[in-house]
């Protein structure tokens, strides 16, 4: 007799779980889930877009192999996203002696709409800048608070801090990036 | 009345469309220069990275569980590697340790064997007091105690005598 399906999807730590258990599956889906959030996490912390394919594959390649390391206290995407900036410092690191800045094709204005392409990429671009003049913890709590819309607690617990240092962060760099980019 | 402050706690939210403005919120909003330019980064910092290429996520998962099985089988084989390596060492060890002589059963060499036929003839009592004398510490007298013949009682001589003689 088949199984009934689940009513409801099943959460990160079911699909964890299954992952544990030997399912590929599982880890698919996982990946389905978070790999646009952590994509645009990366780019928000500075990462280049040629790169992202690589970071976002290293990423879950890191996390699947420590998956035992995820105790569920905070959230799955949050955990993943400490493991995508430590793969992103991690090629900074790598980089710093040999970095160049080649001219890429998503560079360059898209054909259709270019003048409005141009400008969200600019203002980005600039967005992205004025994120790197921020201390790391700030950057990240501003990133996983005002991107992601993850809470202060779980913030917390991510990144190491009490909630109402997550909130204080989150609101400094609220206020210094505003200074910057107004 | 809303404050600026509660404003931000709201706008992640609302940006990414898990909520909506109040009406009272909206007002504040239209009114609030400094809430617009809170509102106007944190719709940026949403958009960022909307612009990047869109990514296919089948082929990264396929990628990554490819890169996952690699690292097992690469895993399990330098463990086989590992045990293979420590078994041939053990036989090796086995076959140096069974060609080595064992010498179970101390014996002494013929170029040590010194044939002392007088000895053959003396019954344990004077076995014994030969080897006492033997096994007196060579250093243990002075110089001008050195001991000799006439060290030796009468019994001691006669034995001595008998010895010799055969």
């Amino acid at each position: 007799m088949p199984v009934p399906a689940s009513p409801t999807p099943p959460d990160d730590a079911d699909l964890v779980r299954a992952y544990q258990g030997g399912s590929e599956g599982a880890a698919t889906e996982l990946v389905r889930r978070h790999g646009a959030p952590v994509a645009r996490f990366l780019v928000g912390l500075g990462a280049d877009y040629a790169d992202i394919d690589d970071l976002v594959q290293e990423t879950f390649f890191r996390a699947f192999r420590r998956i035992a390391g995820w105790r569920g206290d905070a959230g799955f995407r949050s955990w993943i996203f400490t493991i995508a900036s430590n793969a992103l410092k991690d090629e900074h690191r790598r980089r710093k002696a040999r970095r160049s800045v080649p001219l890429e094709d998503h560079d360059l204005p898209s054909r259709d709409n270019p003048e409005s392409a141009f400008a969200v990429r600019e203002t980005e671009r600039r967005l992205v800048a004025a994120l790197q003049t921020l201390p790391r913890l700030q950057r990240e709590v501003f990133l996983l608070r005002a991107q992601q819309g993850i809470e202060y607690p779980e913030i917390a617990t991510t990144l190491g801090t009490t909630a109402g240092a997550a909130r204080v962060h989150f609101h400094h760099a609220v206020k210094r990036l505003k200074e910057m980019i107004a | 009345m809303t404050s600026c402050e509660e404003m931000l706690e709201r706008m992640p939210a609302v940006a990414l469309g898990e909520a909506q403005w109040t009406k009272e919120e909206a007002l504040h909003l239209a009114g609030c220069v400094s809430c617009q330019a809170e509102w106007s980064l944190i719709q940026k910092a949403v958009a960022v990275g909307s612009q990047a290429p869109a990514l296919d996520l089948e082929k990264t998962s396929a990628a990554v569980l490819g890169r996952l099985r690699a690292e097992r089988r690469e895993r399990r084989l330098r463990r086989a590697g590992l045990l293979t390596g420590l078994a041939a060492a053990a036989a090796v060890a086995l076959v140096v340790w069974s060609r080595v002589p064992h010498h179970t059963q101390r014996t002494v060499p013929e170029a040590f064997r010194i044939p002392v036929a007088e000895l053959d003839s003396l019954d344990n009592g004077e076995l014994e007091s030969v080897l006492q004398d033997l096994d007196a510490p060579l250093g243990a007298g002075t110089l001008n105690s050195t001991p000799g013949l006439g060290d030796l009682d009468d019994v001691q001589l006669e034995r001595l005598l008998r010895s010799l003689e055969g």
